[in-house]
Order: structure tokens, then sequence, then C-alpha cells
């Protein structure tokens, strides 16, 4: 069922075909360009698209429901993509990602370079995360790569290079500013004599590029394709960056008249990348640090810090600490698929992945006190076999049956280890050698083996009866070894059925209406996100040395209490849905709805010491609802020999609200307090107390904005400003603890979330834009706070229109709650094609120009509203003093094929 | 048609290859961690886990945890509800939601984070000599009957330690021996109870202890050896009218010379038994005597210090147990110039100063060695700060709130007491100088304090710690007599900054000016523990 109701987005970045779509492939009859309305899929072409530093870049903005973060920092975008949201408090909340058959995860999509991508599909409804188990109820990215396909050889290139320029700052005081205001105020300041304008210091233009060569061909019964990439992405930031190089090889070979195909892939990537040690530090310190400094080395050749602003340092001094990883990634996979007649086909498929990732710090003794340097390395070896037995059969012209079963085994070893040195004898060496360490702390060097081992059985049958109606089912059964004893297997069922209402009598001859479908699904699903290995053991580990018998000895002992009833978390979903086409496809419209249950959600509740050893306990108790409205929207408003107008969107509505953390546990109620922080501001002056903004709070959606309510400033004894405190609960005092005077003032997520994509052609030349948007969410301003608030000085420098409102206050209360609405241009693409003949030996060959990030639109006073507005973490909802400056990347690109 | 067929077979195999996986599959095999039974197969294994594992959790790393060293735990209830020393607010800096201000004022709350951390911290390793008992019991075959003896009397004698911080800090606690029981069945017992308790299992454990050192290097380091045990039971006979007490509110309080306790074959009262555990500290082979001056047992190297009695074990090339007091203290440059980090926080009270007798003709000699204040100097020569004023630590300045003060960050003396130590790392957290828990300067001013509630003189033990012999060089140091109002100031010019004080004040009925506030001589059972286990009932005064 799963291609009734999935959202494939098709990639032609360098597609052979798609390089010049209107010379090089004649339209079929039913298809629109750019929002090809083919059945129920919307096939977003992508080769008008502007710079993509990634794979997940792709995602951005094309389907509904989908959410990819913010790009600019590449660390945080690794872990930021969702499928409806959010499924779980603990973890898990990241969609299961399939590559070819074979299991994977974001970091790994993310090195696929996205020309080898033939398309992604995205499996959010009930029937189709059921077909995943206990892995699908985050939702499932399937990534199908490139593969050769018959004809004769060709070679194509695709190439893009740009630069990237920043050109949004905070408004911070400069340095003879710095100077005047802290004077105005009586206030002695360390006084260098420079004037450094930090935020500008610390950036550079950055540069990017993508090369990307791909040759194939082959005969009739076999062909082959094979591509090598780079990828260099130096980001705005000086010494931050990340590169790539990837190679990939597909074989497929026919035999038996084609009754047998085997397919045998390769695939490598490698990929250095530099991150920024500590994003809020470095921009907080680019921002706040003394402007009177110069930017430059001191005479022993470090940076000279500022002690007396103890939560910032030196900006430059911060990009000398080195936060490098190079991560490798090797998978090849075998499948041989057997046609045996009388509609039965057997697919056998086996995979093996092996990854590696090296982690090598290093800070610089003035940075560090001592120094410090930390090298690490992981393994991960994971294998996968699979066989699958499936038979269709249709009959009368209008029925057709479809079976298949299916058993996969998979195995997982990651292996580590890490050591860290302190006390560098200099600062010379990098993290290069590590004997320049006179330390080695028993706490900095360790070493992990983990196995997860899962068996799979599915089973699914669909029948469609008068070429209309269908239903299907599937069962799977999964068992994990990291499961706790009592609960290794659990079984996944889904049912879904469908309509194809255009096929009945009294709709064929509409005219007008080219396909109605209505489509209805339940699934139950599973999430293993939360559940590591040996979760439910009590297990000994070292956890400290001490010094007995007169000799250092480690210690062994428990890190928590062992919950051996821990199960995964689980999900039914519903959903209904409708696809509906008109006028040949000129118009296209979906829409669909989703609800989904989230029980024996996972939840580390604190539990009573004694009896327990530890506090927490991780145990399956939470119930959490998701519910949504997609819709999806395509016309193609012209279409002629020389002009073609695409407009494309999708809308998304959605909706989470955590139901309940409560139940018992052997006997025990347990539960969550009412008011639970996920979000903090921090930095000077927010360090504890009330400094929490966004909670979970039962009955609510994760993350609601919960703080004081301000009327606005008031002066204080000294003439400055000060934020209005209401007493909301009218006890006659002012409480700002949780419970307190406060109330919940908004969620962190969006409520609606758009995207649209806009093309037009004229002749050879193509525009295309991009258009992101979220709606109904709000941003906490905790930067302006900070940088408003003129208590900071001397130590920290303020934002310039501080010294108007005089605010002398870091009360945290809903003054700096803002609307987070906004509407981005994420890139706009201008492109030639030349129209090649088909007796050249070129066969495409285009040039295109794009602006990323062109504009934002948005109320929004800070910075950017563009932040993290959907991963469950500390910085969710809150914009505190870590966003990157506003830049935009200007990109040009070729496309060659021969 | 007979290919097809063989193909069949092919499938079947494999099918069944993949249904039939074995249990093994799916069974966890850890590698990385192991369940006891692999590691316990000797009794040298079997000691390991149980007994000397137990005293990873003496010092910590984190925070909360540990009898001293980190921040936000017992140490800080001990100290900052106490009026020896105080975190003033300073701007942004040390509010951390009233934290510091709610104990120095005495305004905690059930759901006070401090109040918490140390309950949790005192009964998660109360929990872990429960398991070391019931390991001692499960693998009991491995090991010899002395042996056995030996290993249970150690882990319960440190169980009757934690219980000791416990009804000292909360007074009604649940008494709880075994890992075996259901949340439901744990309830409070009264203080004395709990008293009555930990005293008869040190008196059962204290045969079977070590006779040793336990402040130096060797087989003994860090143990809790008989001389500890006698400290503990001193402590615990000196405060036995406050911890006997059922009823902490009222004006009443047993009186120390009718509580009689058994002390080995005997039975002595109170202060007899304070007496009498002195004299069993003085009378171990391991020697203990006072250091010739104080600044010895805070030494980089303070191992051999002959005064020490029980200390956390340090060493940054070894240990991971933080020492964070110092650090949290000196301003920002000051900590710098040394090499360290600072966080510009903890300093003296007024009330503290004027004890020491801080800038007078009678300043304590003690003074100089326990405190920054005044000028600071760094070999000599002033430090200067980057704004080019001289740091000078403005003792006298120090208030509960210093925002808009212009000392807001120079105001307050600040610790001293523990040597400089160049080698220290993290800020100076990680360092040589092990953290001095019980000393022998404490067993006298102990002894001295019982003989005088007797009506007896404690002159000689009084005078042995004030005129120590460094002492006769200082001209500061004026003899005093040996009463119970000077045995507390000497206590506090003695043990500043060593986590007694709060004790002391409630002791000598100077820790609640008024009699309504008695309830807050104990701390609330925390607000988690009460949520958690609805059997618990909330201290009085705090209902």
């Amino acid at each position: 069922m799963k291609r009734y109701t999935s959202v494939i987005v098709q990639l032609a970045v360098v597609t052979l075909i798609a390089v010049s779509p209107a010379q090089a492939q004649p339209p079929e009859p039913e298809s629109v360009q750019g929002i090809d309305a083919v059945k129920d899929t919307l096939r977003v072409e992508t080769a008008k698209r502007g710079y993509l530093s990634n794979a997940l870049d792709v995602l951005s903005g094309q389907t509904a429901g989908v959410t990819v973060g913010s790009n600019t920092n590449p660390e945080a975008m690794l872990s930021s993509v969702r499928v409806r949201g959010n499924h779980s408090l603990t973890g898990g909340n990241e969609p299961l990602v399939i590559v070819d058959g074979m299991s994977s995860d974001l970091r790994t999509l993310a090195t696929i370079f996205p020309g080898d991508i033939e398309s992604f599909t995205i499996l959010k409804d009930a029937a189709q995360t059921a077909q995943y188990g206990a892995r699908g109820a985050a939702g499932v990215i399937e990534v199908r790569t490139r593969r050769g396909s018959t004809g004769k050889f060709s070679i194509s290139y695709a190439g893009d290079a740009g630069f990237t320029h920043a050109d949004k700052f905070l408004p911070m005081l400069s340095a003879d500013e710095y100077r005047r205001v802290t004077a105005a105020r009586g206030l002695h300041i360390a006084d260098e004599g420079a004037d450094t304008d930090w935020q500008r210091v610390i950036l550079r233009n950055g540069f990017v590029q993508n090369h990307h060569l791909a040759l194939g061909g082959g005969t009739e019964t076999s062909y082959y394709r094979g591509s090598v990439s780079f990828s260099q992405n130096n980001s705005i930031v000086k010494e931050m960056g990340t590169r790539n190089f990837t190679a990939k090889v597909d074989v497929t070979q026919h035999a038996l008249n084609k009754r047998l195909t085997f397919d045998l892939g390769l695939f490598g990537a490698i990929g250095r990348n530099q991150y920024i040690n500590n994003v809020q530090k470095l921009f907080y310190s680019a921002a706040a640090f003394n402007p009177t400094f110069p930017a430059e080395r001191n005479s022993s050749g470090g940076y000279d810090g500022y002690a007396d602003a103890s939560q910032i340092n030196n900006p430059l001094g911060l990009l000398d600490i080195q936060k490098h990883n190079e991560a490798m990634h090797f998978n090849t996979h075998l499948s041989m698929q057997a046609d045996l007649g009388l509609g039965l086909n057997l697919r056998a498929y086996g995979s093996y992945s092996y990854d590696a990732d090296e982690d090598s710090h290093f800070y610089p003794t003035y940075m560090e006190s001592t120094g410090k340097v930390y090298r690490g390395a992981g393994k991960s070896n994971v294998w996968l076999a699979s066989v699958q037995l499936s038979y269709a059969h249709a009959w009368a012209d209008r029925h057709r049956l479809e079976a298949s079963l299916l058993a996969e085994m998979q195995g997982r070893v990651s292996t580590g280890f890490h050591t860290t040195i302190n006390r560098l004898a200099s600062d010379a060496f990098g993290y290069d050698n590590l004997s320049i360490g006179a330390l080695r702390l028993w706490e900095g060097t360790g070493s992990n083996w983990e196995k997860q081992n899962m068996v799979s059985l599915m089973a699914a049958v669909s029948y469609t009866a008068l070429n209309r109606y269908s239903i299907g089912m599937t069962v799977r059964g999964d068992a994990s070894s990291v499961a706790s004893k009592n609960h290794k297997w659990g079984f996944f069922p889904s049912v879904s059925a469908s309509w194809d209402m255009k096929r009945e009598a009294w709709l064929q001859d509409t005219e007008w209406l080219t396909g109605m479908k209505l489509n209805a699904g339940w699934g139950l699903s599973g999430n293993m996100g939360g559940i590591a290995a040996y979760h439910s053991l009590m297990l000994m580990v070292p956890t400290g040395i001490i010094q007995a018998e007169g000799l250092p000895d480690v210690v062994l002992g428990l890190t928590r209490n062992a919950n051996p009833d821990l199960t995964w978390e689980k999900t039914h979903t519903a959903n209904v849905g409708l696809e509906t086409s008109f006028w040949h496809n000129r118009i296209v419209f979906t829409a669909d709805y989703y609800y989904s249950y989230i029980f024996d959600m996972l939840y580390d509740y604190t539990v009573s010491v004694p009896p327990f050893l530890y506090d927490k306990l991780l145990a399956n108790l939470g119930k959490m609802q998701n519910q949504g409205l997609e819709f999806g929207f395509g016309i193609a408003a012209v279409q002629s020999k020389d002009w073609d107008l695409n407009i494309g969107f999708n809308l998304t509505w959605q909706q989470n609200k955590l139901l309940s953390l409560n139940g018992y546990y052997k006997g025990e109620y347990l539960t969550a307090p009412d008011y639970t922080p996920i979000a903090s501001l921090n930095g000077a002056g927010l360090h504890g107390g009330n400094t929490d903004v966004v909670y979970q709070i039962p009955g609510y959606p994760l993350g609601v904005f919960y703080l004081p309510h301000s009327e606005g400033l008031a002066p204080d004894e000294n003439g400055d400003f000060v934020y209005t405190v209401e007493d909301l609960n009218g006890d006659g005092a002012i409480d700002l603890s949780d419970g307190g005077d406060r109330r919940v003032c908004g969620q962190a997520t969006p409520k609606v979330l758009l995207g649209s994509n806009i093309s037009v052609r004229y002749k050879q030349f193509d525009l295309s834009v991009q258009l992101n948007g979220a709606f109904g969410h709000k941003i906490y301003n905790g930067t302006a706070l900070s940088y408003m608030n003129l208590g900071s000085l001397p130590y920290y420098n303020v934002d310039r229109r501080a010294t108007d409102k005089r605010i002398n206050d870091l009360t945290v209360t809903d003054y700096w709650l803002e609307n987070g609405d906004y509407v981005n241009i994420d890139y706009v693409t201008i492109g030639w094609s030349l129209p090649c003949k088909p007796e050249w030996k070129l066969r495409a060959f285009r040039l295109s120009l794009s602006v990323n990030n062109l504009a934002t639109i948005t109320g929004y006073s800070g910075l950017t509203p563009i932040i993290n507005s959907t991963v469950l973490d500390s910085t969710l909802g809150v914009d505190d003093k870590r966003s990157y400056p506003v830049s935009r990347t200007y990109s040009f690109s070729l496309q060659i094929q021969l | 048609m007979k290919d097809i067929l063989n193909q069949y077979k092919i499938i079947l195999v494999l099918c069944s290859l993949l249904l039939v996986p074995g249990c093994g599959f799916l069974t966890e095999d850890p590698h990385s961690g192991q369940p006891e039974q692999k590691v316990i197969t000797t009794a040298e294994s079997l000691h390991q886990l149980a007994v000397i594992s137990l005293y990873d959790n003496i010092g910590s790393a984190e925070e909360g945890k540990g009898l001293q060293g980190t921040y936000r735990g017992i140490y800080d209830l001990q100290t900052f509800a106490s009026d020896e020393a105080i975190i003033p607010v300073r701007g942004g800096d040390w509010l951390d939601g009233g934290l510091w201000m709610d104990l120095y004022f005495h305004t905690w709350q059930p759901d006070n984070e401090v109040v918490a951390n140390a309950w949790i911290y005192l009964y998660q390793f109360i929990g872990l000599c429960n398991r070391s008992m019931d390991l001692l019991n499960t693998y009991r075959s491995l090991l010899s009957a002395w042996e056995y003896a030996e290993y249970t009397a150690e882990v319960s004698a440190l169980r009757a330690l934690c219980y000791t911080y416990l009804i000292d800090l909360y007074g009604r606690v649940p008494i709880v021996t075994t890992l075996d029981i259901n949340v439901l069945d744990i309830v409070q017992a009264e203080r004395s109870e709990v008293f009555r308790f930990i005293w008869n299992e040190l008196q059962q454990a204290y045969p079977y202890l070590f006779d040793a050192r336990s402040n130096k290097h060797g087989e003994y380091y860090g143990r809790l050896t008989q001389p500890v045990a006698a400290f503990l039971m001193m402590k615990l006979a000196l405060n036995a009218e406050i911890w006997m007490d059922d009823d902490w509110t009222d004006q009443a309080r047993p009186d120390g010379r009718t509580i009689m306790l058994k002390c080995d074959e005997r039975e002595l009262n109170a202060w007899q038994a304070v007496c009498y555990y002195g004299d069993a500290v003085r009378s171990s082979i391991a020697g203990y005597a006072l250091c010739s001056s104080q600044s010895d047992c805070f030494a980089v190297f303070n191992e051999d210090a002959v005064e020490n009695i029980f200390t956390i074990p340090m060493d940054p090339a070894v240990y991971r147990n933080r020492f964070q007091n110092l650090f949290r203290s000196l301003h920002y440059q000051h900590a710098a110039a040394l090499g360290y980090g600072g966080e510009n926080g903890s300093c003296a009270t007024l009330r503290t100063l004027d004890v020491f007798g801080y800038d007078t003709p009678e300043e304590d000699y003690r003074f100089a060695s326990s405190f920054y204040a005044g000028v600071v100097r760094i070999n000599g020569a002033p430090l200067i700060l980057s704004n080019g004023d001289v740091l000078i630590y403005q003792a006298r300045e120090v208030r509960p709130v210093l925002t808009g003060s212009p000392y807001i960050a120079t105001a307050g003396a600040r610790m001293q007491k523990y040597a400089f130590d160049p080698a220290g790392i993290f800020d100076g957290q990680l360092r040589n100088t092990d953290i001095v828990l019980f000393r022998y300067a404490d067993v006298l001013l102990m002894e001295a304090e019982a003989k005088v509630r007797m009506g007896q003189s404690g002159q000689e033990e009084f005078d042995q710690v004030r005129s120590r012999e460094a002492c006769s060089f200082h001209l500061e140091c004026i003899p005093r007599e040996a009463t119970l109002e000077n045995i507390y100031y000497e206590r506090w010019l003695e043990l500043m900054w060593e986590g007694w004080h709060r004790q002391d004040m409630i002791r000598f009925g100077k820790y609640s000016s008024l009699p309504e506030d008695n309830y807050l001589q104990v701390f609330p059972i925390p607000q988690v523990a009460l949520q958690t286990n609805t059997n618990l009932r909330q201290n009085k005064g705090y209902e």
C-alpha cells in the first residue's frame, strides 16, 4: 500500500534526463513539470534547487509534515529532521532512515551526495510506519540511490561553487561607545586601547563547492553506474567547515532471461568536519567580549582572556579550540531477485555497513587550565540479511491480490575508545602527539562494546477489487536483544483501505476531474530510540578510582536503577486522506488527517531513595497524542511552448499534547513533576534560579512557554528600569518559581508549517523560488534579555539600544516572548539550459546562479527567527546568544552530460 | 520445473535459518559492563567490590555528592546555614534563585535543592552499603569467618557514618538496612531511635575495625578505621542531647549526664563517652597528636600530618574527588593569577570577622591562615586588576546582597586555610591536599567541652589547642579560660571552613534566636522524598 500514500521527493540534481527537461524528455501527457502529479506522489525536481549543503537539505520544505533544522549549524542539523513532530520524551524522535534497504541514520544520509540519490520516500501514515514495526513510530525515510540503467555510455559532471557572506549582526556598542557608556555610569573598565568588532573578527567569507562526476552504461542484461563526489563547505566562521568525499558503484546483472536479477552496490564516504566547540559561547563572546581588547595574539602566542567576564572568553581564543571529526562510512549490499513464475517472486538481500568515527579535540593552555587534548574513536559494524517472498496475481482484469512474507535479521556491534590528556607542555603540538600531556586522568580514558540484534518477521496482504476498492493488512513481529527479557517480541499490525472514486461509473465521465481517491488506515508501530543496550540489566561498570591497600584501585559499581520490564514505546496511528487532480493534472490537491496516540512512552521518573539506589528510573508509563492536517497543492498555471509556470505548496497543521506521565510501577505510583523545564537561559547573571523558559507540562503540547507576566518597565531607585511582574495568582506576593506567578503563554513548536515552490520557464531560461514558513509559535528572545541589560556592564558589552531603554534587570518574564512567525526565501535559482540536439555528442548543458537564504520576512526582533523550534533539547524555542550572524550563499553551478 | 523446486528448497532453508536464530541471538551480551557474578570470583574481588568500592562515595566529582568538596551538598548545609560564612549575591552572580540567601537567612523550603541533594546522596550511599551487605551474604562462602566479620563491620560502620549525617540534618529518618524492601514499608524512626541504631552499629563494628591511621598512604588510606569510628562516636555522644531529643521544637532537651551509652563493656553517660573515645583515639597505635602548626594539617602534602584522622584522599593524577571550596571563593583574577579558576563567591561573615578580631590588636593568629583579606599579593606584589585597580578584599563590606555596591566583586574575606598547590588542575579543583574531615584538634576540643559539661575542667585540652607550639610566637594568642562560651569560640577559630559550625551553634543554643524557630534545627524532609514515599511525614514546623 506504500505507494498510494507516500510522498516521494525525486531528485534530479544531475539527472541525466532532467537536466533539461523541456528538451531532453518530451513531457508525458499527464504530467506537469515541476509538480509532477503522477498518481499520488509529489515529485519535486531539484535541478533548479539552490546550493545544497548535504542530502538533508533536500528535504527542507518539500513535503508536508517533515521539518529540517536550519543548515547554518552543520552539527545540529544532523539530528534535526522530524517527521510529524515529536514522538518521545527520551529520544527516538529521529526518523528511521533506510538506504537501499539497509537501516541507517541521518548522519550517514547526510554523507550521500544529493546527486546520487534517486528518491526519498517519507513514510508517515499508519500502515506504512507499522511495516517498520518497533522502529517505525517516528516516521521512516526510505532512500533509494541511483543505479545504472540500460543504454549507451554516458558521463556527466555537475558542480557548483560559491561564497557565503554574513550581513546581519547584533548592534553591540563599539569600543568608543563602550568607553562612553561605562564612564557615564561611573564604571571602571579594563581598557586595552583597541577598537575591535568581535562579531566580524571571527568571521570570513565562507566558500562552498560541490563536484560530482558520474558515469554509466551497459547492455540490456548488465549495466553499471559509478560516481565520485567532493563537497566542501568553509563556514563563515573562521577555521570551521566540512569536507566530504564519496565514491559509489552499482552493478546490475540479469540472468536466465531476466528471471534472475543481481544488484551489487558499493558506497564509501569520508567526511572531515571542523566544528565550533561551543556555539553559544563563541557567539556570546563575539557579541559581549570587551571591545577595547585587541584582536591579536599576546606576546606568549595565546589570547588574553578577561577573567571578570567569567562566562565568555576571547573569541579568537575560542576559535583556537579544535573540535575535529573524521567519519568514514562504507556499505556494500547484494540482492538477488528471482521470478519463480506463478506470480511468485523471491528476493534475498544482504548488506554490510562499517562506520568509523574519530574525534580529535584540542584545548590550548590559554583557553583551558593547563590545556587538554581528547582523542576518541568509534566503530560500528552492521549486517542485515533478509528474505522476502512475494506473490501477485491479477485476474479478470479487475482484481488483484498481492501477498508477501519477509524474514529479516540484523546485528550491530559498536565499539569505541577514547583518551584525554591534561597539563600540556606546549600548545604547538595540537592533538597530534598525546605524549605532550603530563596527566592522563583515570576518567579521561575508556572504551566500550555494545551489541544489538534484531529479528523481524512480516506478512502483508493486499487485495484490490474492481480496480477501485483496495484493502491491505500487514503484521510485523520484531524482537530485539535490547528489550527486556519479558518483552522480547512485539507485534505491530496495520490495516489500510483505499477507494479510487474516479473509476466509479458516476465519475468516469467527469472530464475536469482527472483523479480522486480516498484512503484510510490504522496501524500500531513502535519506537526503540529511548532504550539502549543493557538498559534492563544490572551491570557492574568501573565507576571510580580510590586507593586501597596502598595502590590505586578501580571501583566497580552500578550507575542506574535497572527496570526489568523496559519495553519499546508504542504508537497507534489512524489517518484518512484524499487525493484529487483536475484538468489532466494541471491542478493537484491532496489532504491528509492523522491522529496518533503514543503509549508506553518512556520517561525518567524520580523514584524514592531508598529503596532505589538511584533517584531515576526509566519506565514505560507516559501517554501523548499527535494530530495534524496536511495539504498539498500544485498548479501548472501556464503550460506553453515558451512559457511554464508552476506553483506548488504544502501546508501542515500539527498539534501535540502530552497526555499523562503517571502510572504504577510495582505498586508504586510514579508521577512526573507538574512542571519540567526543557530549555533555560544561561550566561552571566542567569545561573540557576528562575531562568527556565520552555517546559513540559502534562495537558499541554511538549515545549510550552511558562513564564511570569510583565506589563512593561518600571523605574528602579537608581533611575534605571526593571521589568514589572504581575501577581498572577493574586496572593499579594511575587513568586517567580514554578507553580507561582507563572502562566502558559504559547508554544515553541510551530502550529503551521508552509513549504512552497514557484518555478517559471521562459524558453531556455528558468527561475525557481522556494519559500518556507512557520507560524503559530513563539520565540523567547533571551539574547535581547541579556544584551539589553545595562547591569552586565562593565564586564560584558551590551546592545546599543540598551542605553535608550536603560533596563537593569535580568528577570525572566514574558517581556521578551515574541511571535516566531516567518516566511523565509530559502533559495532563488536562475538557470539556462542549452537546447541540445539529438545528434550532438553533448546531451545536456546547464548553467545556473543561486542565492540561498535570500531574505526572511518576520516580525521577530532578534537576528533570525530560524532557531531550533523542533528538537526537544535545551535550546528549544529559546534564542539565547547562540544564533549565527545571518548570511546568504551565492553560488554558480554547471551541469554537463555527454 | 525441477529447478524451481530446488529453488523452493533453498527458500525453505533460508527461511528456517532466519526463523530459528536460537535464543542466543536475542540475549543481551554485555562486554563493557558485567553482571556481579562474573566479577565476584574470589575473596579479594568480593572485598574489592563490596567494601573498598564504597569509599568512592566519601568524596565526589559530582555536584551535591560527597561529604565535602563539591557544591550544593552536605558541606554547604553545614556551612552556609551557619553564621560562619556566606555566599553573597553579587549582581547576577550567585543569585541562583535565592538558594544561598535561603541558607543564610534560614528561609529554606522543602523543595530546596541542597536539602534534596544531601538526602539522596546519603540514602544512595546507604543503599550501596546495604547492597554490599547483600553481596557479602550471598558470596559468604568465599570468605573466612573472620574476613566476613571484618568486612561487614566496615560496611556497617560506613552506613552508620551516613546515618550520623542524616540525624544531624533531618532528625526523623527511616532506618533501612536492606535493599530488598518495598517503598510502602519504609517509614521514619524517631530521632533517638536512629541514634541508638547508629550507636549499636558502631559498637558492634568497632572491635573488628583496624586500629590504623586512615589519613596516611598505605593499606588503610581513606578507610574507616578504629580511630575514625571513635571520633564518630565522640561526635554522637557530644551531640547526644540534641540527637536523642525526639521533639527539638520544645524548650526541653535530655541531659547528657543521664543519657547512658554502652561503650565496649561499660555503660557511660554521654560526656563520659566523649572522653572514653577521646582516650581511645589517643591510645591508638596510630599515634595522634597536634601538628606543630595548624597549617600543617592543610599543607599540599598532608598525608603525614599526625593530627588528621579522616580525610578524603586527593591526588590530581589519580582521584576524581573535587575540592571546589577554594575555587568558588576566590576572585576571578586572584584565582587566575594563581593559575586556577575562581568563581568569586563565598566569604567570611561579619560575625566571623568579629570572632577572629579581624584588624584589631587582638586578631587571632589563625585569621591570616584561614582567610585572604585586604590587599591581595602574589609573590609579594599587589595584584592589579584589569581595570587598573589593586585587588583588595574588603572584608567588612560583605552584605547578603552586594548588587549595586561598589564592592560587588571584592567584598568579603575569602577562604584560604588550604595551602596553594601549584600542581592543581581543573581550576585547582583537582589537587594534592587531602580534604580534612576529622582531626585531632577537634578531639581535644570535644573532650574539653564534655568535661566542662560534666562539671570538670577542660582547660588542659583547651590550652593544647589554643596554645599549640606555634602559638608561643604569636602575641595575639591570649590565654582564655575553658568556659563553654570560650570553647564555642575556640571551635569557631580552630575549625573555620571545616563544616562543623552549624552543629556547634545548635549544641550551644545559638542557632535560632527565637524559641519558635527551633524547628529550623533540622532541615525539612525533601519535597522529592515526600512525593515519592507517601509514608514519610514532614518535620515539625515545615508542614
